[in-house]
């Protein structure tokens, strides 16, 4: 299964899914108007990361990024399938490669004057909307 | 794993002939079903890494395998006579995001939530 995509079909079909235990809650520091962002996996990829050796690295997601053409084509696409892949993670190491992942990198890898995200038990995450909007990170 | 390698597909009539290439390309690449109300979950899904609720009504849909450039169709779906469309932020070749608005035009959260996406996958 060189392919990703056939990692995922296989998992798709194998593996038992996994609520993920952990949501991240974020900021985004270049639109500070906006509400918080509750960022929480999808059961089969958390699935995909308990069992190992399916998932790429996540520096393979940033290089295909960082590499795009002016007009947004993708060059080094071979890079998700060809790189070996990681090993099995625990729910804690699956939400911080989720992290560095899908949450912009402004959020986590630079440097701001308060915390922008927190790592939170998807209990701590309110089921109330009424307010949704209204959400922001409480920094004590 | 095998490889069915065939330039058609035909039923068992042969009254019907599809090119292998229109299955490929047709079939969807990534899809979700996921709740918006209480805390926010994916109930099932494929291809997708994880979800981010942005606000009432808002979400973007993170991708595992990546598509191959941002031009790709994503279809929406929500309830109550409710309408999806992109929640106005850029299509990546890694997430798309999706708004469910009322007749009214307020963004709402819905707890039957679904999306697709076609087009070529980064292979």
């Amino acid at each position: 299964m060189n392919k990703l995509i056939d990692r995922v079909a296989w998992a798709k079909e194998a593996l038992e899914k996994v609520q993920p235990d952990y949501a991240i809650v974020w900021e985004d520091p270049e639109t500070p108007e906006e509400p918080v962002h509750v960022t929480v996996p999808s059961p089969e990829w958390m699935a995909m990361a308990r069992y190992g050796g399916l998932l790429p690295p996540v520096e393979v997601y940033h290089e295909i990024e960082d590499t795009l053409t002016a007009d947004g084509k993708v060059t080094k696409g071979h890079l998700l399938h060809d790189t070996d892949p990681v090993g099995p993670m625990t729910q804690e190491e699956a939400i911080e490669y989720i992290l560095m992942k899908d949450v912009p990198r402004r959020v986590w890898q630079q440097s701001h004057n308060r915390q922008m995200f927190y790592i939170v038990p998807r209990s701590a995450v309110p089921t109330n909307r009424t307010f949704r909007n209204a959400w922001r990170l409480n920094n004590g | 794993m095998s490889t069915l390698s065939v330039d058609n597909i035909t039923d068992k009539s042969a009254a019907l002939t599809v090119d292998a290439t229109y299955v490929v390309n047709g079939t969807f690449k990534s899809w979700a079903d996921y709740q918006q109300t209480g805390t926010p979950t994916i109930d099932a899904s494929f291809n997708v890494s994880s979800i981010t609720d942005n606000a009432a009504g808002d979400a973007t849909v993170n991708l595992t395998n990546s598509m191959d450039s941002a031009d790709y169709p994503a279809l929406g779906m929500t309830g109550n006579s409710w309408f999806v469309g992109y929640n106005g932020t850029a299509r990546t070749v890694s997430a798309c995001g999706f708004k469910n608005v009322s007749d009214a035009g307020t963004p709402v959260d819905n707890a039957n939530n679904a999306f697709a996406i076609l087009g070529d996958l980064l292979v």
